[in-house]
């Protein structure tokens, strides 16, 4: 594959971002080729060091922010045909609210969630008082010469103290599940941009060479 | 390694490969060879990264009738690199414990 071959193989992958980003990925490229070239390198070889298209193709559009990536993507539907605009109008009794759906479902789990892990740890918190307080009120009791109440407190409230130790060991392990699970979440989006920027990048390619 | 992590030692490699003098991205990757490979696909988002968190700055200079574009490091560049070295002063003492460890371990 020879410079110019390379080069337009990158700018068809990436056809949809904005004009003056991909022309600084595209000279970068270019002046990397004609860098190795003046050191002695065969065009062809230089070429081959670059990788391949698709690494080149992939790693520009990681090198972007999620914003820039949904600022191509819009730019890249506002293309779209007449009557692709006056359907998507016409379905936006359907759409709309099936969005807004989603988002809130989302939206829903997070809360419930997130509300299931305040539980836990208030349930957490109370043992522990419970079983602060009850130690105290045996230690009164001992001293006072009630010994059997103050036995029973004294069972109970290490019970409790005991609960809330195994409760705070086991919440932590849940609390660092619910921030990766978060997390995970955050990435999915990300990607579900970048998948459809790639398919409809994909698209738009073959509409070019059908005509 | 962690992509996190070498992207990150990779990120403070660049930014020392220009700091003494400006440096453009072939230079940058043969001053680096010795120590780590990077390729031309990879150390472009870095390039990317680093440039749009004022870190370093961009000129073109002629250079046999084409332009290449150079690198300057950036006061926060400067000062990434010097928390980078504290930072991994700790790195290092926590690395020379685990070694002693397993040592003993053996």
């Amino acid at each position: 594959m020879n410079k110019e071959e390379f080069l337009s193989g990158v700018k068809e992958k990436l056809e949809g971002l904005p004009p003056k980003e991909l022309e600084e990925s595209l000279a970068y490229y270019r002046e990397m080729i004609e860098d190795r070239m003046e050191d002695g390198m065969q065009e062809e070889e230089a070429v081959a060091a670059m990788g391949s298209v698709e690494e080149a193709a992939s790693q520009i559009l990681d090198g972007m922010s999620l914003p820039k990536l949904v600022k191509a993507k819009v730019k890249l539907s506002r293309t779209l045909r007449a009557w692709e605009i006056a359907l998507l109008i016409a379905g936006s009794p359907v759409w709309v609210p099936l969005l807004v759906c989603i988002v809130l479902v989302f939206f829903t789990f997070y809360v419930v969630v997130a509300s299931l892990l305040f539980t836990i740890h208030a349930l957490n918190l109370a043992l522990a008082v419970a079983g602060i307080a009850g130690i105290a009120s045996a230690i009164l009791q001992f001293a006072t010469n009630r010994g059997l109440g103050g036995g029973l407190t004294l069972g109970a409230a290490i019970f409790s103290t005991g609960a809330s130790v195994l409760l705070f060991l086991g919440s932590r392990h849940v609390d660092k599940a619910f921030i990766h699970l978060a997390k995970r979440f955050g990435i999915w989006i990300k990607s579900l941009f970048l998948r459809r920027f790639e398919a409809m990048e994909q698209l738009e390619g073959q509409k070019g060479t059908s005509i | 390694m962690d992509i996190q992590l070498k992207r990150g030692l990779l990120e403070m490699g660049v930014l020392a490969a220009i700091k003494r003098k400006d440096s453009y991205g072939y230079q940058i990757i043969k001053d680096l060879r010795p120590y780590v490979t990077i390729s031309e696909s990879t150390l472009y988002p870095i390039l990317r990264r680093l440039e749009t968190a004022d870190c370093l700055t961009v000129y073109n200079i002629e250079h046999n009738g084409r332009l290449r574009k150079y690198y300057r490091i950036m006061p926060e560049g400067v000062q990434r690199l010097k928390k980078f070295e504290e930072e991994w002063k700790q790195v290092m003492a926590i690395y020379d414990f685990i070694r002693k460890e397993e040592q003993e371990d053996e």
